[in-house]
């Protein structure tokens, strides 16, 4: 059994300690944190050893495959192999969800195999990402080349040179992609591809639970476009998925396959001993609920990881955060710059010649500690590693164990670390610990019929193919949308058939994964030179390529001394500032229309469609180690804009006005309601906080709240002055808005105002046990400076209480036009 | 959900500003003039005059959806400054430029250019204009077959099927990269294979390059026409027009450009023939022609 594969752990196996030795430091190492660190440790878990459970191969399996697997060591499959092997191979799409390194790939190489050699059939595979499909490839190829079985795996992406693509659409077998390039490159040229999709089997679609949000409700269009395709050329393929364990695999993979699913959750693979434990920053000022940073803390666990001389990962939540904690790790074990590195920085930006050069590095075991973002987190291969340190909650349960899964070589003791930050999730995790530990809550949800996805689809989809009467594309009946198309004269209809007449190629306009196009390049002009030193998305980019801000790069600091925003360029010198910055944005949020609203005693909650700007007002700088604020600049950017759905709550005039003693207590009370709310609701809709955004404003957007340095809220005009609360009574009306992060929704907001009422109660009981005195991280948010009078914690309870009162005689009026919620 | 709620959701004014350029943006008034436009239309595919068509464009119905259209261009003619006649000379490959070993027979040749939908490739562009030349009884005969629907699609390649004998040659100007592969990609999704795999192909952009390329500012047929052949095109309809020419007679049944498309592939034909017969003579002592001033 021992070489039963997963390419987390197996084929590119980098020379570890010998046997026994890595097993015996993590034990000791667990010790020693144990010994020096009891208040620091507030959960410990234990996951134990666990013998393999094996099936049979399946009966007929090919003499030669079996050879191969013999070949390979592997005598017997794990039990889910055998269980979602006999799925597939009856023709059933499948899922397996089962932990990190339990050898999932053998679940479709499999019947991808038996069908090829059996019947010359062939297999899409489909990975997140393009390194991802390479290792694939290398692993194939391995055990192609074992038994000699003839197999031609072909990867087909964006670097596939013009001269081989043909090659790879008439001789693949397997052919090796990822969703943007069947999407943009195989789809609309399905017709050259006949021959593949012809004689097209199974389709793999590994990492599965990569594929939620908006990346998830494309590629259930995606998958709609390409099961449509393969009717045309006489084929139903077979399904089969791989996911990290998160609630509902089966419920996902259906909604993206778009058919029954058999899911297989029971992982038969034998797994080592796993220690994971929940540290807690110590407190620092008790009243204030202040905690150590996390990222000392972090830096902290990992120093002493990589001095007992175990590999290390160091997982943090932003780019940011993980240039700073490589800084922190290189200024001890990176000193002598005549010595190899032994701590690197890892994350998206990079460019890829300097990925794949850390990765091999990795890989062959000359680096001791990487630092990285979710950029690892999928199964880019690293090899294994010894212990995993997570500088804070990634967001998801899901990721966090597919996180801690990076460390551990196979059978052999583990260790991962989980160190709280002072978000208000984080600690709500320190303290209810069991929410990691249980069955895991997270349900990923998509949404394929959100309006405007479903319409980018629609017309790719048309181009691939004509429409014909009758056709369906989701639940939506399809005429009103090809009308549509017909009315702005992209398709013409003839008869019962809808075809394309455009100009274009409507999938180079459609990304599955981006709001809006166009990565900015970071450039690097120290000396007069133009170098390019890496790329930043879309989305990030007014948030940390503003003129003036410090852009880290491999943990050095460079400042942005011009950005051409047409141009997506920012250009930056090499600078010695000891201090980073930190971007201050707000949102201002508009009510277009009503879709339901619910009427208490005190309050009103709604939802409907809202129109967002959200604006880059200035910049903090934060000095190094000590973190004290040193200064402010200010950004002059483009408004970033959206239509999307949101979940409001008003007060009655009456009721604001009696229980408040000043306008800017009220004001205080709604912004840290909305912080609680909003980490609740990410909970409770079980997506990542940043899937939601919120604002307090009046809902006509002519002003707008933000949280000042002090902690405390301040208004501000369309234009961004400022506005004192109490200086025009009538128009105070605060609102409290949580939006959908997306343009048009991905259909968060709905299920959060059907919740309203264990929303509100959930936020206000989070709030009220907190034990800070008048506001923290933890709840409402912190407060540096308390004013006179009621405190931002307390304000917040009384603005959740009068929310919650005995409310929700429901009425809605889609459809109804207005401009706010009365 | 009906029309009216998914203009309201799609068509609000300043809708996400990454908007493709089919207009999801598009302002209300304006999609509300088009909605009135197709409601006046009916819903489904406007009256159309084919007889008068047909007419216009001095063809016939060859099947429905495909008009055909023949005509024959004496010998006697110059295309630019080049006599057709020469096309009934060539006898092979004198300057080694087209790459072919032993005869050419002239009444083997069958020059191929098509007007399609876009230039972007793929199952969604539509070759709504495919036309033919070729030496027959002492004439260049051209031969097009329009489509005026696009259920007349497979009658059209089945009907080009019939045109090309099994040792007939192609010969095209960037139908290598273009018009063959697109023809094959019609064929593939009416059924019909790839239908012009496997079969002999000239395509003179290739020669143009090999013999001209330093000679010449850029490898363009407008240019190559100025250039070798001393043809200045004049008022013709520029290419790019065509695809809005087909799509106005698909919507609104307006088809008066249509014989301006027709007269621009025409004419893209016999360059095709007169730019064969300079570069496959290319070698021998003759006049090769000035840029015209
Ligand atoms: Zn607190």
């Amino acid at each position: 059994m021992d070489a039963n594969l997963d390419r987390d752990a197996d084929l590119f196996q980098p020379p570890g300690p010998p046997e026994g030795e890595a097993g015996a430091s993590v034990e000791r190492l667990v010790a020693a944190l144990k010994r020096r660190n009891r208040d620091r440790i507030v959960a410990e878990w234990l996951q134990p050893e666990r013998s393999a459970r094996t099936a049979a191969f399946p009966a007929g399996l090919d003499a030669r495959i079996v050879d191969a697997l013999g070949r390979r060591g592997i005598q017997r499959l794990y039990s889910h192999q055998a269980e979602a092997a006999a799925h597939a191979l009856a023709g059933r799409h499948v899922v397996v969800a089962t932990p990190t390194a339990s050898g999932k790939s053998l679940c479709y190489h499999l019947p991808v195999l038996q069908g090829l050699l059996a019947d010359g059939t062939r297999a899409l595979y489909l990975f997140p990402t393009k390194a991802l499909a390479q290792d694939q490839v290398a692993e194939l190829l391995a055990l192609n080349a074992a038994a000699n079985l003839g197999v031609r795996a072909m990867t087909f992406d964006g670097d596939t040179p013009a001269d081989a693509r043909r090659v790879v659409r008439e001789q693949g077998d397997i052919v090796v992609s990822n969703p943007d390039m069947l999407h943009q490159g195989i789809l609309p040229h399905h017709p050259k591809w006949a021959r593949f999709f012809e004689s097209l089997r199974y389709v793999v679609i590994d990492e599965l639970h990569a594929y939620r949000g908006v990346f998830g409700s494309h590629m259930a269009n995606v998958i709609r476009r390409l099961r449509r395709v393969c009717r045309f050329h006489g084929r139903e393929p077979v399904f089969i998925l791989s996911s990290a364990t998160i609630a509902n695999p089966g419920e996902l993979a259906e909604r993206l396959v778009g058919a029954p699913v058999a899911a297989v959750t029971e992982s038969g693979a034998p797994q080592g001993r796993r220690t994971v434990l929940v540290w807690n920053p110590p407190l620092v000022n008790a009243d204030l609920n202040l905690r150590a940073s996390a990222r000392s803390q972090t830096a902290r666990v990992a120093r002493v990881a990589v001095k007992a001389g175990l590999a290390s990962i160091v997982f943090a939540n932003s780019r940011l955060t993980v240039e700073v904690l490589a800084k922190y790790l290189k200024d001890v074990f990176d000193r002598d710059p005549r010595r190899p590195p032994r701590v690197a920085a890892y994350r998206g930006g990079y460019l890829p010649g300097e990925r794949r050069d850390k990765e091999r590095k990795l890989r062959a075991g000359k680096i001791d500690c990487v630092v990285t973002t979710s950029a690892l987190e999928l199964g880019v291969d690293i090899g294994a590693l010894d212990v995993a340190v997570l500088n804070g909650y990634p967001g998801s349960i899901a990721a966090t164990w597919q996180r801690l899964g990076r460390a551990g070589r196979r059978g052999k003791p583990s260790l991962g670390v989980l160190v709280a930050s002072s978000e208000l999730i984080d600690q709500f995790l320190a303290r209810h610990p069991e929410h990691l530990f249980g069955v895991s809550p997270e349900h990923a949800r998509i949404d394929p019929d959100q309006l405007l996805i479903l319409m980018d689809h629609l017309r790719c989809a048309a181009f691939e193919l004509p429409f014909r009467a009758g056709e369906t594309f989701g639940p939506h009946g399809l005429e009103p949308l090809l009308g549509y198309l017909v009315e702005h004269g992209v398709l013409h209809r003839e008869g019962e058939a809808w075809h394309w007449i455009a100009d274009s190629y409507p999938a180079n306009a459609v990304s599955l994964r981006a709001v809006a196009d166009g990565n900015f390049t970071v450039i690097d002009v120290t000396g007069g030179g133009q170098d390019i030193l890496g790329e930043v998305d879309y989305s990030a980019a007014p948030l940390t390529l503003y003129e003036g801000a410090i852009y880290l790069h491999q943990a050095r600091p460079w400042q942005v001394e011009r950005l051409d925003w047409t141009g997506r360029k920012a250009f930056v010198t090499r600078t010695r500032a000891d201090y980073y910055t930190d971007a201050i944005d707000y949102t201002r949020l508009k009510v277009l229309d009503v879709f339901g609203e619910a009427r208490g005693a005190a309050a009103a909650c709604a939802h409907g469609e809202v129109h967002v700007v959200r604006r880059v007002a200035g910049y903090k700088k934060i000095r190094y180690y000590t973190h004290e604020n040193v200064g402010y600049g200010p950004v002059n950017l483009p408004d970033q804009e959206m239509h999307t759905t949101a979940v409001w709550w008003t007060l009655d005039k009456a009721v604001l006005d009696a229980a408040f003693p000043s306008r800017q207590a009220a004001l205080d009370g709604f912004l840290g309601a909305a912080r609680a709310l909003h980490h609740v609701a990410a909970l409770l809709s079980m997506s990542e906080p940043r899937d939601l955004g919120r604002a307090v404003g009046d809902g006509a957007a002519t002003w707008s709240a933000v949280l000042g340095g002090d902690g405390r809220g301040s208004l501000r005009t369309l234009e961004g002055a400022s506005l004192e609360p109490d200086a025009d009574a009538r128009r105070f009306r605060p609102t409290l808005h949580l939006y959908d992060n997306y343009p048009g929704g991905i259909g968060l907001s709905a299920p959060l105002f059907a919740q309203r009422d264990a929303l509100v109660g959930r936020a206000r009981d989070l709030v009220e046990a907190c034990p800070c005195l008048a506001g923290c991280p933890a709840c409402v948010g912190p407060v540096l400076a308390p004013r006179e009078g009621l405190g931002a914690k307390q304000a917040a309870l009384v603005v959740l209480g009068l929310l919650a009162g005995r409310s929700s005689v429901a009425s809605g009026q889609p459809g109804e036009g207005g401009h706010g919620p009365h | 959900m009906d029309l009216t709620e998914l203009r309201r959701r799609l068509g609000r004014p300043g809708f996400p500003p990454a908007a493709p350029p089919e207009g999801r943006g598009m302002a209300d008034s304006d999609l509300l003039a088009r909605l009135e436009a197709v409601r006046r239309r009916g819903q489904t595919a406007p009256m159309r005059r084919e007889p008068a068509l047909v007419d216009r464009l001095g063809g016939f119905e060859l099947a429905p959806g495909v008009v055909e259209v023949v005509r024959r261009h004496a010998l006697a003619l110059r295309h630019g400054r080049v006599p057709l006649a020469w096309l009934a000379e060539i006898d092979g490959d004198r300057g080694g430029l087209l790459r072919w070993r032993g005869r050419l027979d002239p009444e083997r040749l069958v020059f191929l250019d098509t007007e399609t939908t876009g230039l972007a490739g793929g199952a969604g562009t539509v070759a709504f204009l495919i036309g033919v030349a070729r030496l027959a009884a002492g004439t260049l005969q051209t031969r097009q077959w329009l489509l005026t629907a696009f259920s007349g699609e497979a009658a059209l390649l089945d009907r080009l099927a019939v045109e090309l004998g099994r040792d007939d040659v192609l010969v095209s100007f960037n139908g290598k990269s273009f018009d063959a592969p697109l023809i094959n990609t019609r064929g593939r999704l009416l059924g019909r294979g790839e239908m012009l795999r496997g079969r002999a192909h000239i395509d003179l952009l290739h020669a143009l390059r090999r013999g001209h390329a330093r000679s010449l500012p850029d490898c363009r047929l407008k240019t190559a026409e100025g250039r070798l052949l001393g043809l200045d095109r004049g008022h013709d309809l520029p290419g790019d027009q065509a695809p809005a020419a087909w799509r106005d007679w698909l919507r609104d049944g307006y088809g008066a450009r249509l014989n301006e498309v027709l007269a621009h592939n025409r004419a893209d034909l016999l360059s095709t023939a007169a730019l064969l017969a300079v570069l496959a003579g290319e070698g021998m002592p003759g006049p090769i022609f000035a840029a015209p001033s």
